[in-house]
C-alpha cells in the first residue's frame, strides 16, 4: 500500500496543472496553428484559406512597418539597457561600496510601477509645455518646452526606449548583481597573483562567470521587447501614434484580431512573431557560443 | 516492543544492482543491534527496508510475526533518527517533537504531556520554543531521539546518527544513546560504519559487506571469534595482520612457516579450534592482532618472528610499530613505549600461539570450539 | 577620488529613476490649474487633497480596485496551488513520463504569448466567459515559469527530512502541506509577489475579453478614464498612485524574499 501511495502521488499532484494546462496552454496551441489556416470573423464564421493569412501578412506594408518599428525599439532597448545595467551592477559590486541595498532598491523601483502604470505617468511625463521631461530639459539645456514627444514620428520610438529604459534596466541589474556576486572571489585573488590587471580580470574571470546570465538577460529582454504592446498602446493614446510610428507587431495582431474580428489572422500574425523571436533567439545563442561548450 | 525478522530477504534495484542478498537476520525483543560495515555493503539499505522507505524485493519482514512488507512507515509504528537529524526547521522543539502524535490524531492534552516526558528524559525542557537553527549538534541529536521516542514506538531505527557530531561530543552521546536504550527497553537498530561505536553500542553487531551479511554475534565473540577474514580485519583497530603461510604437523603439534620462520604452535590452538590438528597441510591466513603482539623475551622458543622496523607511531605510553618480515610481509605491532624502537633496527616481536586465528584459504574461520 | 566617481555615477542614476516616481507623487496633489504653473513642484500651501475625491467622483474607482485585487488574488491562490504541487511532484518524486512532462512545459514556455490571443478568446468565448471576471482567472490558472521556479526551490529540500515524515505518519500530501510548503516560505512570498504583479498589471488580456465597465480592472479602468477625461491630470495621477500601491506594499512585505526568487532560476539554472 505504501509503494502503490507514494507512486501515484505524483501523478495526483501534477493532476491540477497539467490538466487546466492541457486545456488553456497546449490546446491553444495546436488550436492557433490551425486557426492561423482560416480567415474568420469573430469566433464564429470561418473560411480555410490555408497559408494565404501568411501570404497576404507578408504583403502588408503595414506588417512591415509594425515589423521595422518593432525591430527598432528592440535593438535600441537591448542596446542602451543591457551595458547600463550591467555598468550598474559593477559598481554596485565594488566592495568598496557602501549602502548597495539600497540603491539596488532605488534602481528596483520603477519595475514596481508596473508597465500599463508607467505608461501612464508618462503620457504627462512626456506631454508638451508642462511634462517632466521638456521642462527638465528646458531648465538644463534651455531646449524648447514644446517637442512633442509623443506626436512626431520620429520621436516616438526614441521616447518609448527611454521609457523602457527607466522600466527595466535596474530590472535587469539585479540579475547582474547576483551574478556577479555568485563569481567565486578567489578567482579574482588568483588572476591578480597571476598578473591581471583591471580590465583582464574583467574580461576572464567577470565575464565568463556571469556568461550563462548575460545571454539569458539578452535572450529575455529581445523576446520582451519584441512584444511591445501596452507601452506603445497606452502612451498614443490606445492607437499607432502619427503616421502609425508606434504600431508595433502586437498591435497590429491587436487591431486585426480584436478590432477587426478576423481571429485567424491575428493566429497568423503570432506565429509570425513566434517565428521572428525564435529565429533571433537561435542567431543569439549560436554567436554567444552557447550549448557548444560544457559548462 | 518487538521482534523483528528478515527471511531471505533481497533488495535489488531497478538497475539490477543487488545491494542486500538473501538476509536471515532475527532481532529479539528490547535487543539493541548495531549494523556495521564500510559504506555501501548493505546496511542502510537494510535499515531503510525494515522502516518501510524501500520496497523489499523478494523474502519476508517480520514484526512480532507478522509479515509487514506492503505496511506503509506510519503503520509499522517505527521510529527513526536520521543521519542529518531531518529536524522540521520552521516548526519549533516542541513542534517538531509533537509532529508524529499529530499526525496520529492523539489527542491534544495527550500530545502536549507526552511530548513533555520525553523532553525532560532529553533533558530539552528549557529549549523547548527554540527553532532547530538555534541548536548546538548535539541538542538537535537530542530533538530527533525525543521525536522518535515519543511516539512509544515497537521499534527505534537510527541511520548513523552520530557522524554529525564532533569527536568528544560523540563519545558522550553514546553512552548517552545506550543509557536510554537500557532505561527504555525498545528495540533498537542502530546503523554506523564505525566498528568502535558498533562494539561499545550493541548488545549484538550485525557485520555486513557487499549485501551479505558476515556474522551477528556480540561484540566480545565478534573479536575472539570472527568467522572470516573480513570481520575479523574489520573489528578492532589498528586491523589484524593477515599473514600466509603453510601449518605443517610437527614436533609437539603444529608448527607454521611465516616467512620463513617457523613458529611452534604447541596445543596452544586446542582450546580455541574444534580440530586444529585436522588444519594440517592447509595453506592459511594467520591472523595476529597488533596488540597480541609480547615481548620476545616473554615468548617461548620457536615463537619468534625477526624484521626490520620501518616506521614507528608514539601513542603516549604505546608506540606502534610497523615492521616488514624476512619476506617484506608488513606487519603491525602495538607495544610497550618503555623501549622505543627506531626505523631501521632489526628486532624480534614475540607471538601467542593461543591468541593467534587461523583462517582457511577461502577467507573463512577454522571451526570454533 | 576613484570612490567619489563611483558615488557620483550611482547617484545620477539613482536621481533618474527617483525622480518620475517623486513627480507622480506630487502631481498626485497638484492641483489641476497648477500643471501648467509649476512644472516639478508646486509651493507647499498650494497642494491639494482635491485629486482623490475628484477620482471618485469621476468614475468607479473604487469598482475597479476591487475587481483587481478580486482577479489578481484569485489567480494568484489557484496558481500557487497549483504550481506549488505541480512543482513538488517534480522535484522529489521519480515517475513514468516525468521527463516528458518537463519537456513538454520547458517548449511552451519559449513560445510568445500573444500566439495564445486568438485560440484562447475562441476558447473562452465557446465557455461562454467573455466579459466576465473568470475569463480573466480561469486561462491564468497555468503558470509553468512558477512552477518551475516551486521545481528549482524543493529539489533542495532534504530527501531525509521528507523520510522523517514519512515515518513521523504523514501520507504524501501530508508531507506536501506541513514539511515542504511550510519549509519553502521565502519562494513562496516571491511567487505570490511576482504572480501578483503579474495579474495586478495585465493589460491586453482584459482590454480583449472586459466590455462592461463595472468588470474593468484598474489599467482598464484608468486607461478609459484618460480617454474620456483627458484634462483632469490631478485625477490621473492619484489614480495611478493608489493603483501602484498595493504592489509597493506587497514589495516591501515580501522584499528578501522577492529578490531571492527572481534570480534564482537564472543563476543556477
Amino acid at each position: 500500500m505504501q509503494m502503490r501511495n507514494a507512486r501515484t502521488a505524483p501523478y495526483l499532484f501534477l493532476a491540477p496543472f497539467v490538466i487546466s494546462f492541457l486545456i488553456f496552454g497546449a490546446y491553444p496551441i495546436v488550436r492557433s496553428m490551425i486557426l492561423s489556416l482560416y480567415i474568420t470573423s469573430g469566433p464564429e464564421a470561418q473560411h480555410f484559406v490555408g497559408l494565404d493569412n501568411y501570404l497576404y501578412l507578408l504583403r502588408d506594408p503595414d506588417f512591415w512597418t509594425a515589423f521595422s518599428n518593432t525591430a527598432t525599439f528592440a535593438a535600441g532597448s537591448v542596446a542602451l539597457q543591457l551595458p547600463l545595467s550591467l555598468g550598474l551592477a559593477i559598481l554596485l559590486n565594488r566592495p568598496d561600496v557602501r549602502g548597495r541595498d539600497v540603491f539596488r532598491f532605488i534602481f528596483f523601483s520603477p519595475n514596481l510601477m508596473g508597465l500599463v502604470f508607467s505608461a501612464l505617468l508618462f503620457m504627462l511625463i512626456l506631454a508638451p509645455r508642462f511634462g517632466l521631461l521638456n521642462a527638465s530639459l528646458h531648465a538644463l539645456f534651455g531646449l524648447p518646452l514644446t517637442t512633442r514627444w509623443l506626436s512626431t514620428p520620429e520621436l516616438v520610438m526614441p521616447a518609448l526606449i527611454m521609457v523602457a529604459l527607466w522600466l527595466y534596466t535596474g530590472f535587469n541589474m539585479v540579475y547582474f548583481l547576483a551574478a556577479l556576486q555568485s563569481v567565486d572571489g578567489e578567482l579574482y585573488e588568483a588572476a591578480t597573483i597571476d598578473g591581471a590587471g583591471r580590465w583582464s580580470q574583467f574580461w576572464h574571470v567577470t565575464l565568463p562567470g556571469i556568461k550563462p546570465v548575460l545571454i539569458f538577460v539578452v535572450v529575455l529582454s529581445t523576446i520582451g521587447s519584441f512584444q511591445l504592446f501596452e507601452l506603445a498602446f497606452l502612451l498614443l493614446g490606445n492607437s499607432s501614434g502619427p503616421d502609425q510610428a508606434g504600431l508595433t507587431i502586437v498591435m497590429y495582431l491587436y487591431q486585426n484580431g480584436f478590432l477587426g474580428g478576423d481571429l485567424g489572422y491575428a493566429a497568423a500574425i503570432g506565429w509570425t512573431l513566434a517565428g521572428m523571436v525564435l529565429i533571433l533567439s537561435l542567431i543569439q545563442l549560436r554567436i554567444t557560443g552557447t550549448g557548444k561548450e560544457d559548462r | 516492543m518487538a521482534d523483528i525478522a528478515f527471511r531471505g530477504v533481497n533488495k535489488i534495484y531497478p538497475n539490477g544492482f543487488q545491494a542486500v542478498h538473501n538476509l536471515d537476520l532475527a532481532i529479539k525483543d528490547g535487543e539493541f543491534l548495531v549494523m556495521v560495515g564500510p559504506s555501501g555493503c548493505g546496511k542502510s539499505t537494510t535499515l531503510r527496508m525494515l522502516a518501510g522507505l524501500e520496497a523489499i524485493s523478494s523474502g519476508d519482514l517480520l514484526i512480532d510475526g507478522k509479515r509487514v512488507n506492503d505496511l506503509h512507515p506510519r503503520t509499522r509504528n517505527i521510529a527513526m533518527v536520521f543521519q542529518s537529524y531531518a529536524l522540521y526547521p520552521h516548526k519549533t522543539v516542541q513542534g517538531n517533537i509533537e509532529f508524529p502524535l499529530r499526525m496520529a490524531k492523539v489527542p491534544a492534552a495527550e500530545v502536549k504531556a507526552r511530548a513533555l516526558k520525553v523532553a525532560r528524559m532529553l533533558e530539552l525542557e528549557p529549549l523547548l520554543q527554540r527553532k532547530p537553527g538555534l541548536l548546538s549538534g548535539g541538542q538537535r541529536q537530542r530533538v530527533a531521539m525525543a521525536r522518535a521516542l515519543v511516539r512509544d514506538p515497537v521499534a527505534f531505527l537510527m541511520d548513523e546518527p552520530l557522524s554529525n557530531l564532533d569527536a568528544k561530543l560523540r563519545v558522550q552521546m553514546r553512552a548517552e544513546i545506550a543509557a536510554l536504550q537500557r532505561r527504555t527497553g525498545t528495540t533498537t537498530v542502530y546503523v554506523t560504519h564505525d566498528q568502535v561505536e558498533a562494539m561499545t553500542m550493541g548488545d549484538r553487531v550485525a557485520v555486513f559487506k557487499d549485501g551479505h551479511l558476515q556474522q551477528a554475534d556480540t561484540p566480545q565473540q565478534l573479536f575472539e571469534r570472527p568467522l572470516n577474514t573480513f570481520v575479523g580485519s574489520f573489528i578492532g583497530s589498528p586491523s589484524m595482520n593477515l599473514i600466509t603461510s603453510r601449518i605443517e604437523p610437527g614436533g609437539d603439534g603444529l608448527t607454521l612457516t611465516l616467512a620463513g620462520e617457523r613458529i611452534a604452535l604447541g596445543r596452544g590452538l586446542e582450546a580455541r579450534f574444534e580440530d586444529p590438528g585436522g588444519a594440517a597441510g592447509l595453506v592459511a591466513q594467520v591472523g595476529l592482532r597488533p596488540e597480541d603482539v609480547v615481548d620476545p623475551h616473554l615468548a617461548g622458543e620457536g615463537q619468534r618472528l625477526h624484521g626490520r622496523v620501518v616506521l614507528t607511531e608514539l601513542l603516549g605510553r604505546e608506540q606502534m610499530v610497523y615492521l616488514d618480515l624476512h619476506d617484506s610481509t608488513r606487519v603491525v605491532a602495538r607495544l610497550h613505549a618503555d623501549h622505543r624502537l627506531h626505523a631501521g633496527e632489526e628486532v624480534a616481536i614475540g607471538i601467542d600461539p593461543a591468541r593467534l586465528y587461523l583462517f582457511r584459504a577461502d577467507g573463512n574461520a577454522l571451526s570454533y570450539r | 577620488m576613484r570612490r567619489a566617481i563611483v558615488y557620483s555615477l550611482l547617484v545620477v542614476f539613482s536621481i533618474g529613476c527617483l525622480v518620475p516616481i517623486v513627480w507622480l507623487v506630487v502631481s498626485a496633489f497638484k492641483a489641476n490649474a497648477d500643471f501648467q504653473a509649476y512644472a516639478f513642484v508646486p509651493p507647499v500651501d498650494r497642494l491639494t487633497m482635491a485629486n482623490f475625491p475628484s477620482l471618485f467622483k469621476q468614475m468607479p474607482f473604487l469598482r475597479f480596485m476591487v475587481n483587481s485585487f478580486f482577479v489578481a488574488g484569485a489567480t494568484v491562490i489557484v496558481q500557487l496551488f497549483f504550481s506549488s504541487l505541480g512543482g513538488f511532484a517534480l522535484a522529489k518524486y521519480e515517475f513514468a513520463g516525468k521527463k516528458a512532462i518537463m519537456g513538454v512545459m520547458l517548449a511552451t514556455m519559449m513560445i510568445p504569448g500573444p500566439v495564445l490571443l486568438a485560440p484562447m478568446y475562441e476558447l473562452i468565448y465557446h465557455l461562454r466567459l467573455i466579459d466576465s471576471h473568470l475569463g480573466l482567472i480561469v486561462p491564468g490558472m497555468v503558470n509553468v515559469f512558477g512552477m518551475f521556479l516551486f521545481r528549482q526551490s524543493m529539489l533542495s529540500v532534504p530527501d531525509e527530512m521528507l523520510q522523517a515524515a514519512r515515518m513521523d505518519g504523514c501520507n504524501e500530501f501530508q508531507i506536501f502541506w506541513h514539511v515542504v510548503m511550510p519549509v519553502s516560505r521565502p519562494i513562496v512570498g516571491a511567487f505570490c509577489l511576482i504572480a501578483f504583479m503579474g495579474t495586478w498589471n495585465s493589460f491586453l488580456w482584459p482590454q480583449i475579453i472586459l466590455q462592461s465597465s463595472d468588470r474593468f480592472t484598474l489599467p482598464i479602468g484608468l486607461n478609459q478614464m484618460v480617454g474620456v477625461y483627458e484634462a483632469d491630470y490631478g485625477a490621473m495621477m492619484a489614480g495611478t498612485l493608489l493603483a501602484v500601491l498595493p504592489v509597493v506594499m506587497l514589495f516591501f512585505l515580501l522584499q528578501k524574499e522577492f529578490i531571492a526568487g527572481l534570480t534564482k532560476g537564472a543563476v543556477k539554472g
